[in-house]
Parts: structure tokens; sequence; C-alpha cells
């Protein structure tokens, strides 16, 4: 009876190194027996939980792998997602402590802007959301489906109540993407509810279905309705004001803990929802304290006041070998890259990008920016995480890095060094760019003059320019911004979504500024990939275009992939139910319900 | 400062003048000498000026070559003899950043102040001169610049100017102006009723020519005091700006940015010399510059020397 | 006199006004506006932005119009005692930086008490034995405080004390892990405030000490001191009594200056030492283009500062009969 459960347990748990603790639980919530759970863990070889929070799985083991077998977003709902009958132990679980060092904006509601993340998924739900496998499995929806032309998406809803115990219906649905679209709602979401620039229609079939119809076929309408939270509307449908309603003060949501007391600037007191429709949380509460920053959330953690937080890389090293923390560590999910500016008449040369990509030693660079922590890249998306599926590993030919061969290579196209030894074009334009990058990320600027010192071997002088955040946004919106400012930029970028690839906005032609592809890139062949994989909405499909499309840029090179950052969290080992790989940025925000101590 | 002014219709006036402008000078350099702090300081900062001139020449490294084997993992390397005040967390020669550092606070320093005062004691002048009307709106214009808190003034401006050596200058020079106008203009109302000033007002002499050659060499004496002092308080107002992140950003080296990430690397690695040395430097030199002020105060305003 | 001060508050309108109208310029003049921070803060948690959202956004706050008739918005706000909202926080500016000046003043309040008690003995003392040793050091104490980069010293105490030798913590205001009670929260508090009061405090002293020598200096030499002494005081009191409550004098005039003394020091220290004060707030804010809290900050300092100079010529005119207003 259980046989065909057992070997896809036993299947997922070797393919991501799940810990034995994470089998365990895994096999409670299939409500497998004693001996079929015995069975899994010999079948696993119970991995070592420990060895499964190193930084970074190295590149090699995932790829195929989760291509071949991990659900894509499309699918539809994932039979071992755990649901009311099979809650976990009631209660018990203590009262967790965090921080968040993100402010009080005192904006409970979660469709408004700067509303405050924490509330916005513990006390409320979405229709569909990513768990920390990247799979998008069901919340609010209980299914979904697209009808045969992809235009379509039928969603049926589950029966949840709100914090109030009204019932939520699909009014409530309707009623939020309504407010949303609306005109004089002070909301950063609205572009969730638009497909190709035109908002998409909704309709409700009956209480418990609605229908989403879009302008055309859109794989990545998925992910953004894993963006939006369901606000009540009995509750606010009445409201004169929405963004300054009572409301944002005191939210009732249909999420796993009801916002119980909320002190400005001091704290925010959670406390489970019985009659959650997945359950009751494991813990008894959580406690999210504000912090002016890390420094201060560091020494609470290291006081005991809270039980986890978030640690960028320079911040690691104090909690690594300590027994009574653990790092877990996730890798940012798109690479840095050096991209480069299109319409720089030099760089519009893919002889001169390879040459740049040739002169760059990765291995010195990571190690030295990401203090040994990094790894390096060399395909589109993250070495791990809900993106990795997308690489293709087998066809994208790593750059070598080849300072002689570069040089070669230049000298052969023609740019003959000057007397002072920097290369001149044939028109007489000297190799000299600014590579520009954004303030107050050490990291980057550390990386832009390792980058002027390297390229400098091959006779080009690149000067670094730090500009403020909005400084940079604002050269970007600006179509008449001339190349030579940022003739080359190191940042995160091209920046796709966290967990679908589409790079509509950053690499296609009809995105050039004002719109996201500000570095300027047009390539036909990835024109047409990227509005392919857009419009595939079959999941195994969609990775096939997208390792395409990985493939076609190893080839253009709009950017170079330099490394993978590694950012983390960090908990006290007395927090139990803690995933062992959430390599998830959001899973503070989406796990906290697992947690006990 | 009239030394080489020509002989004008005032001719007798001027010469008389300049020989007791002779006299001033060697008493003034005969009670310069005696406040040995201000003559070290001097010593001290004409070494620092020959260092930034020559900071090509001087520095051991070029200021932004990295060296990655040096400091491995992101970490600073300690002084050495090779690199006497150590490394940054990419391998720069801490020392060579130091010196091209200077160039910054000097040019800052002088640019900034010069402008000042130049604005300073010209709309003094005007307003001093002229009264009524300029004088009110000059003073004005002052009024509501005082009342604004520099820094805030200057964090404000620098976003929305882009911060280079020159716009950062210009930005302090023009929050620095309004205390040597006001200086200059209270010296004007005193002299402008004073005798000579009446006679070269009678045998037709314009007012740029009377504000020029008789008015303004004798209201000098506290503008150079206030330059004095006011070169070491923009030198401090820069590195600042350039910690708080407002200034000159990297990799261009300046004491200020120079100390903007120290602390994390102090904290992490003990790297205590990227906090030390471009502290240092900031400190000494605008101790000397303090120094010399002081000694050219109580050179040129002996009734001072009572403070 | 009430005519001379009506008069001067009614001057500081046109004055606060200036002060508005440039700040509000700069402001302006910056690339970038709430809008631009926002879509980056939601780019980065993976929010989907388009340049749509961007417009709709702006012209939902008013930014898509000219500058002056957005200047005029936040003037006809402004007189009404409202100085909007925070477009961070979404909280009323007076009620951000309300609580914000409350942390700014206990810094500064205590820095300020503790400069002062120190440096005006001190400044009395050197100006008395003038020429000594002390007076030789003390002044040298001065130069030293006057030039030394107040972040530097920060810097470099708290790498020392904090860091080193682990008897302070290094930032904040408080630990939210103190066990409850008046007086632990209290002690918590304090620990928190010794190396941002020092900083502050090293610094402050050298200025006042030096103001004060001076101004005692001045005093010692007037005549009705030489009378003093010639009636046969004691010493200590001709310098305590008579001399220094007229050398305290000059000292006054600083009070608009201290107000200034007062946010400068707050910028640079809160920001070494995470204090949740006015200027942590004031850069955080210029970096987030939260103008409406920027241009409270700027308004409510240069209020602070008229009215302090104001108090200073106030009091000088009350306690000089020389000097008088019409």
């Amino acid at each position: 009876m259980t046989d065909d459960r057992v070997s896809r347990l036993v299947e997922e748990a070797r393919r991501l190194r799940w810990s034995r603790r994470k089998v365990l639980k895994r096999a409670a919530a299939l409500g497998l027996s004693a001996p079929a759970i015995s069975m899994v863990l010999a079948a696993c070889g119970g991995d070592d939980p420990a060895a499964t929070t190193a930084p970074a799985p190295a590149p090699a083991t995932t790829p195929t792998a989760g291509a071949a077998t991990t659900p894509a977003p499309a699918e539809t709902p994932d039979v071992e997602e755990p649901t009311a009958t099979t809650a976990a132990p009631v209660g018990g679980g203590g009262i967790i402590n965090i921080p968040t060092t993100l402010g009080d904006s005192g904006i409970g509601n979660p469709i408004l802007t700067s509303n405050i993340q924490m509330i916005e998924y513990y006390v409320f739900n979405r229709l569909m959301i990513y768990n920390d496998e990247g799979t998008l499995v069901p919340e609010l929806a209980a299914d979904w489906t697209f009808s045969d032309d992809n235009l379509t998406l039928t969603i049926t809803l589950n029966e949840a109540t709100w914090h109030d115990g009204e019932a939520f219906t699909a009014d409530d649905v309707i009623f939020t993407f309504d407010t949303i679209a609306a005109e004089t709602t002070e909301t950063g979401k609205r572009s969730n509810l638009r497909v190709a620039g035109e908002f998409v229609t909704w309709a409700k079939v009956d209480d418990y279905t609605i229908t989403i119809t879009s302008p055309e076929a859109f794989a990545p309408l998925l992910f953004q309705l894993n963006q939006i939270p369901i606000i009540p509307e009995h509750l606010l449908s009445g409201s004169a004001d929405i963004n300054t309603d009572e409301f944002n003060r005191s939210p009732i949501g249909t999420g796993s803990y009801m916002l119980e007391e909320w002190a400005s600037d001091q704290f925010m007191r959670f406390v489970p929802y019985e009659n959650h429709f997945r359950g009751r949380a494991r813990n008894d509460g959580l406690t999210v304290f504000f912090y002016a920053d890390t420094e201060v959330s560091s020494a609470a953690l290291d006081a005991g006041t809270i039980d986890m937080m978030f640690t960028p890389p320079e911040l690691q090293p104090r909690y690594e070998g300590n027994p009574n923390f653990k790092l877990y560590n996730y890798v940012y999910f798109t690479p840095i890259t050096l991209s480069f500016n299109h319409k720089h008449p030099i760089l519009q040369d893919i002889t001169v990008r390879r040459a740049i990509g040739m002169a760059i030693d990765k291995v010195a660079l990571t190690e030295s920016v990401t203090r040994g922590r990094g790894t390096i890249a060399n395909n589109q998306f993250a070495n791990s995480g809900p993106l990795d599926r997308y690489n293709d590993y087998d066809n994208v030919e790593p750059i070598p890095f080849d300072v002689a061969g570069a040089n070669a290579m230049l000298d052969e196209a023609g740019y003959a060094a000057g007397s002072d030894g920097i290369r001149v074009a044939p028109d007489g334009t000297r190799f000299e760019f600014d590579v520009i990058t954004y303030s107050g990320f050490e990291e980057y600027q550390n990386g832009q003059v390792i980058i002027q010192e390297m390229l400098r071997e091959i006779g080009m002088e690149v000067t670094p320019q730090v500009v403020e955040y909005t400084t940079l946004e604002g050269m970007w919106a600006d179509p008449n911004d001339p190349p030579e400012n940022r003739a080359l930029e190191l940042e995160e970028w091209p920046h796709p979504f966290e967990f679908d690839p589409d790079l509509f906005n950053e690499l296609h032609s009809d995105s050039l500024p004002p719109g996201l592809n500000y570095m300027w890139f047009e390539d036909d062949e990835v024109d047409r990939l990227i509005e392919v994989g857009r419009t595939t909405t079959d999941p195994d499909e969609r990775v096939a275009v997208y390792k395409e499309l990985d493939v076609r840029r190893s080839e253009t090179l709009p950017t170079l992939p330099l490394y993978n950052a590694v950012d983390g969290w960090v908990a006290s080992t007395a927090l139990q139910g803690v995933a062992d790989t959430p390599y998830y940025r959001r899973y503070v925000l989406t796990s906290a319900q697992d947690w006990s101590k | 400062m009239s030394a080489n002014a020509p002989p004008i219709r005032l001719g007798d006036a001027a010469v008389v003048r300049e020989e007791i402008v002779r006299g001033q000078w060697s008493l003034f350099w005969r009670r310069f000498r005696r406040h040995r702090l201000a003559v070290v300081s001097s010593v001290f900062l004409a070494f620092i000026f020959i260092v930034a001139a020559l900071a090509p020449v001087i520095a051991p490294y070029d200021p932004n070559k990295t060296d990655l084997q040096l400091a491995r993992f992101g970490q600073p390397a300690s002084p050495s003899l090779a690199h006497p005040m150590g490394s940054d967390q990419v391998g720069r020669d801490l020392l060579s950043r130091v010196i091209y550092g200077a160039r910054v606070s000097l040019v800052v320093g002088f640019l900034a102040t010069g402008v000042a005062i130049t604005v300073g004691t010209v709309l003094g002048s005007i307003a001093g001169y002229f009264g009524r009307g300029v004088d009110m709106l000059i003073m004005r214009v002052a009024d509501v610049l005082l009342a604004f808190p520099p820094l805030l003034f200057l964090m404000a401006a620098l976003i929305s100017v882009r911060p280079t050596i020159v716009s950062i200058a210009l930005v302090i020079a023009v929050i620095g102006w309004m205390n040597v106008a006001r200086l200059v203009r209270g010296e004007f109302l005193v002299l402008r009723e004073r005798e000579y000033t009446e006679a070269a007002r009678a045998i037709g002499a314009s007012p740029p020519s009377i504000i020029f050659r008789e008015l303004l060499p004798n209201a000098m004496g506290p503008v150079i005091v206030a330059a004095s002092l006011g070169i070491p308080a923009t030198i401090l107002t820069e590195s600042t700006l350039s910690f708080l992140g407002f200034g000159l950003q990297p990799p261009t080296a300046s004491w200020g940015n120079m100390l903007q990430n120290a602390f994390s690397l102090m904290r992490d690695y003990n790297a205590w010399w990227m906090g030390l040395f471009p502290g240092l430097m900031i400190a000494l030199t605008v101790l000397s510059f303090n120094f010399l002020g002081d000694g050219l105060r109580d050179a040129l305003d002996p009734r001072s020397r009572a403070e | 006199m009430t005519a001379f001060i009506i008069r001067r508050l009614l001057w500081m309108i046109p004055l606060l006004l200036g002060v508005s109208v440039i700040c509000f310029g700069m402001l302006k003049r910056a690339p970038g506006d709430q809008v631009t921070v926002l879509l980056a803060q939601s780019r980065a948690s993976g929010e989907v932005l388009t340049t749509q959202d961007r417009e709709d956004l702006q012209r939902l706050y008013g930014l898509d119009r000219p500058v002056y008739v957005q200047y005029y918005d936040w003037l006809k706000l402004t007189a009404q005692g409202n100085l909007g909202y925070s477009t961070r926080m979404r909280q009323p500016v007076t009620e951000v930086i309300g609580s914000r000046l409350w942390n700014t003043l206990k810094l500064t309040g205590v820095a300020l008490v503790l400069t002062l008690t120190i440096a005006l003995p001190l400044g009395v003392l050197s100006a008395v034995r003038q020429y000594s040793k002390l007076d030789y050091s003390l002044t040298l104490f001065n130069f030293i405080g006057i030039s030394i980069p107040q972040f530097w010293l920060g810097l470099m105490l708290v790498y020392l004390f904090a860091v080193h030798l682990g008897w302070f913590p290094t930032t904040g205001m408080r630990n939210p892990q103190t066990e409850p009670g008046m007086w632990n929260a209290l002690s918590d508090q304090l620990r928190h405030m010794v190396l941002p009061v020092v900083s502050i405090t090293i610094v402050g002293i050298a200025g006042y000490m030096r103001f004060q020598r001076a101004s005692m200096l001045e005093v010692i030499r007037q005549d009705y001191i030489r009378t003093a002494r010639a009636k046969g005081l004691s010493e200590n009191k001709v310098i305590f009594k008579h001399a220094w409550r007229n050398a305290l004098m000059p000292i006054i005039t600083l009070l608009g200056y201290v107000f200034v003394i007062l946010v400068e020091g707050s910028v640079v220290i809160e920001n070494i030492f995470s204090w949740p004060g006015l200027g942590q707030l004031a850069v955080t804010s210029l970096q987030q283009r939260d103008y409406p809290v920027m241009m409270g900050i700027v308004l409510l300092s240069a209020t602070l500062i008229l009215l302090g100079t104001l108090l200073s010529d106030i009091i000088y005119a009350i306690v000089d009969p020389r000097v008088r207003y019409d």
C-alpha cells in the first residue's frame, strides 16, 4: 500500500540529501508506519544533518537530477504537502524569538507598500506559495489548472476561516485583486496582476472557484500570484481609505498566526491561530523584535534573546565552529556578474567581452570578496536553489582564465596597445572603461578594484565608480544615458524573479530603457527563447528552453557571471524543526510555524 | 599684500604705508617665531605638502594596486617592512593610500576655504561699503544659511550634486562664507567713516578702487586668521562627510572614506592599522593647522596674546 | 523688549521659509525619489515591478507635478502644523521625529551637562593660572580636542573599550534581553551611553574650555576685579564670586551654537553607535529619499538654532543693562 510513496520519498530524500530528521518528518506527514519509516531511513543511508548545511553544494551534483524530478511551478498541487488531517503535534513548542532590522513601518495591510513582511507571511496567506524546496504548493488555493490554450487559469479554493471566524471565500480573492488594481491604492503589487502590460481578468465562478484569464499564455503568472496575500473583504470593503484604515494597525488574516500585540519600534507578538486550515503551528507563538541593525541582532542572539537571525557573510565567521549555533547558508538566487553596456562601441565586440572574461581570475576574485565563502559562477542562475534546474552544466563551456590567450585574441582583432600599454581601437578610441556599482556594499567595491587590476593585464584602463543606488537607478531609466558612464557594471544582473527564470524584463529587446534591460542587450535568438520560455507552461519543456537560453547566453555574453554569493541564517541549536537546506531566502517568513524549542 | 601695488594718485600715502607694512612683516616674523608649536607645525605641514605634491614619486606603490596574495580571503595584511602601514582588504598598500589621501584633504581644505574667504570678503565688502538694500539682501541670505545646521546642509547638497573634490569644496564654501562676510562688513562699517576713505572719495576714486586699495588691506588681519582656522575645520568636515558616505566615493582614497569600512575589519580581523593611520593623519594635519593659525593670530594681532 | 522679541519671532518666518526652499530644492534635485527606493526594495524581495508601477506610484504620490507645486503643497500642510507622512514609515513625521528627538536629547543632554561641568571650571583655572604648566597642558588638550575628528575618536573608543576590552556594548541604545526592572533598565542604558557620551564630551570640553578661558582672562583685567582685590577680598572670593559670574556671560552667546553642535554631533556619533536618534534618522532619510522626514529635521534644527540665538540675545539684554534692543 505504501510502496509507491516510500520509493518516491527515498528518491527525493537522496536527491536533496535530506537529513534524518527531515525524512522522519516527511514520513510522518505521509502517515507511514514505523517499519516503512525505518525502511526509508535505511534506503537513504541516514545522512548526517551537518553535512547538508555546508555552503553551496557543488554545482555538478544538483543540476541534472533537479531538472528531471523536481516539480516545476505549473504542476498541480503536490500530494505530499501536509494537510489539516496530518497536522503536527499541537502546541508545546515554546515561543520563538526572531529579529527584523527592516524597521517598523506601522503598516500591517500586506498589499500596501512598505508593509511589514513578517505580518504579510504570518498573518496572511496567499493562494499558493513556494516551499523551501522551491516548489509551488497550495495555500488558500486547493488546486489549479490551466485551460488547454493556457489562457485561463481555474483555481479552486480551500475552506478556511479568517481570524475573526468569518469564512474565506472567492469574494475575498476578487476583492483583493480589485483593491490592488484600484488606482488609489498605494501598492507595489499591481504588476503581479499584469501580463504583457495589461491586467489579467478575474471572475468568481462560485464561492470556492475563480478563473483568471490572461491575454497570452504566461508561465510566470503563478509566480506573480504567489506574491499576492489575500485580504478580507468583509472587513475592508466599507473602508473610506484603505491606505490609512485602522486595519493597518490591527490586521486580520487567515494565516498561521494572529497579531496579538504590536509595540511600535519594539516588538510584535504573534500567537498561533488554532483553526488554521493546515493545522496549528508547532510552537506557542512568535515574538519579532525590531532591531536597528545586524550588530544589535547579533548581540541579542549571543545573549539568547532571539533564536535566529539573518547573517550577511561578514558576520558568519563569528558563529562558525560555535557549538551553540548552527549556520544555514543559502546561495543568492542570481550570480554576481560583470555586465557589459552593449551600446558601448568597443564592448559590442564579442571578442572584447570574451577577452575580459578570460582575463578575470574568478577563483582569486571570489576568494577575496566573499572571504572564501562564495562559489564560482559560469551559468546564468545560482548553482543552488530554485533556479538551478535551468542551468545547463553539460553544454555551457566555462571561459578559461587565460591572460596570454586574451591578449593574443585582442592583438589579433586589431586592438594594438598604445605607448602607455593601453589598447586602442582602430578608430582611435582608448580601451578605458568605467566600472560602476552602487554604494553601501563593500563586497562590490572590492570586486571593482580587483577587476580593475586584472583587466590592466590585458591593456584596459578601468576606473571604478561608486554611486548611490537611486542615482544609478536614474541612469538606468534614462534612455539617453551615455554608455561611457557605465560601460561595465558589477552587481547582481540580470535579476530574475526568485523562483521563475523569466528574463523578459531584463534581457529582451522590448525592455530597453526606460525598461529594465538597461545594459542594452539585444539578440534575436535570446528574444525568441525568452518568449518561448514565458509562454510555455509545461515544466519540463520550460527547463529545456532555459537550458538552451543558458547556452545562447554563454555564446553572446550579455553579462559575465562571476560568483555565487552566500548569505544565510544562524540559529541557536536549541531551535528544532529548522529544515536542513534552507537555501530559500524567505525561510524565516514561510517556515516559522514548523519550529519549536 | 600691497607691496606690489603700483604708485597711484595717493602715491605718498602708499609709500608710507608700504614702509609700515614692511616693518609689520619683520615684527610679524619675530612674533611668529616665538610660537614654537606653530613653527613645528609649519614644518610638518610643509612636509605633508611636499608628500602630497610628489605623491606619485614618494608613494611606494600604486594606491589602487591590489594584491590578493597579500590579503588572502579578504583579510588585511598587518604592517611589515614592505608595507609599513599594512594593507587593506584587497591588498592595497595603506601607506600609499594615505599619501594620496593627503591630496584630497589639502585640496579640499584650501579650495573650499579660498572660495569661502573670497566670496565672504567680496560680499562683506559690498554690503559694508554700499549699505542699505544691498547690505540688507546679502545679510539676509547669510542669515538663512546660518540657520542651517552645516552638516545637514552638506549632506543634502551632496546627494543632489555628484561628489567630486571640486563639488565638495564648493558646497562647503557655500555654507562657509557668512562669518567672513559679517567680519569684513563690520570692519568696513568702521573703516568707511575714517579720514582716508573720505579723502579717497573726495578726489573721486571709484568704489572698487576704494574697496580694494583702501579698505580691504586694512580689514585683512581678521580675515587671515579666519582663513587659517577655516582650513582645518574644512578638512575635518570633508573627512566626516566621506566617512558618512556622502563625500568622495571609493576607490579614490581620502582619509575619511578609508575609515568608512575600517570598523568591521578592525573587529573581525583585529586590523587596527586600518583605523589608526588615516585617522591619525587627519588629527595631526588639523592640529598643525590649528597651531599655525594660533601662531598667525598672535603675530598679527598682539592684543589677542592676552588670551 | 516685548516688541523686540515679537519682531525677532516674526523675522524667523521668512528665514525658515528660506531654509525650507533651499532644502526642498536640493532634495528634489537629487536623483531618485521614494518610488525609486520602494521599487528597489520590492525588487530585492522578489516582487515583479515595471515602469508602469513607477508611473502609477509617482502619479499617486504627486511626484509627477512641477517641483514648485509640490513645495506649495508641503508648505500648505506645514502651515497647518502637519509635516506630512514619512514615505519610508508611513507614520506622521512629527511622531517619527518626536521619538527620535527624545533619544538624541538623552545622549546630548547628558554630554552637554558633563561637558559644561568639566569645561567651565577648567577654563577658569586655566585663566587664573595663566602661563602655568597646568594652563599649558590644558591648552594643549584643547588643541588636540578641537583637532581630532569626532568620528575617529568614536571608532577608536569602540575598538578599544568595546571590542578589545569588552567593557561596554559596541552599539545600540539598550539590550532587549535586560532583566525587567527600573534599575536594570537604567544601568543597561547607562552602559550603552558611556562611549558615545565620552566621544561627544571630549570634543565639547575643548571648545568650551577655550572660550571660558578667554572670557575669564578678559574679566580678570577689568577694573572692578582689581578693586575687589585691592579691597582685600580673598582670591577665591574674587575669582568665583565676582570674576566668574561675569565671565560666564559670553558662554550665553553660544546658545544658538549649542543647538548646532547638538544636531551635528548627533549625526556623527549616532551613526557610529547605532543610536536611534535624530542624526541617524537624518542619514537614513537622505539615503532612503524620505524627504518629508528630512524637511522636518532641517526645519526643527533651524528653528532651534534661531530660538537659541534669540534666547541668548534676550538673556544678554536682561543681565547686561548696557545692551538695549529697540
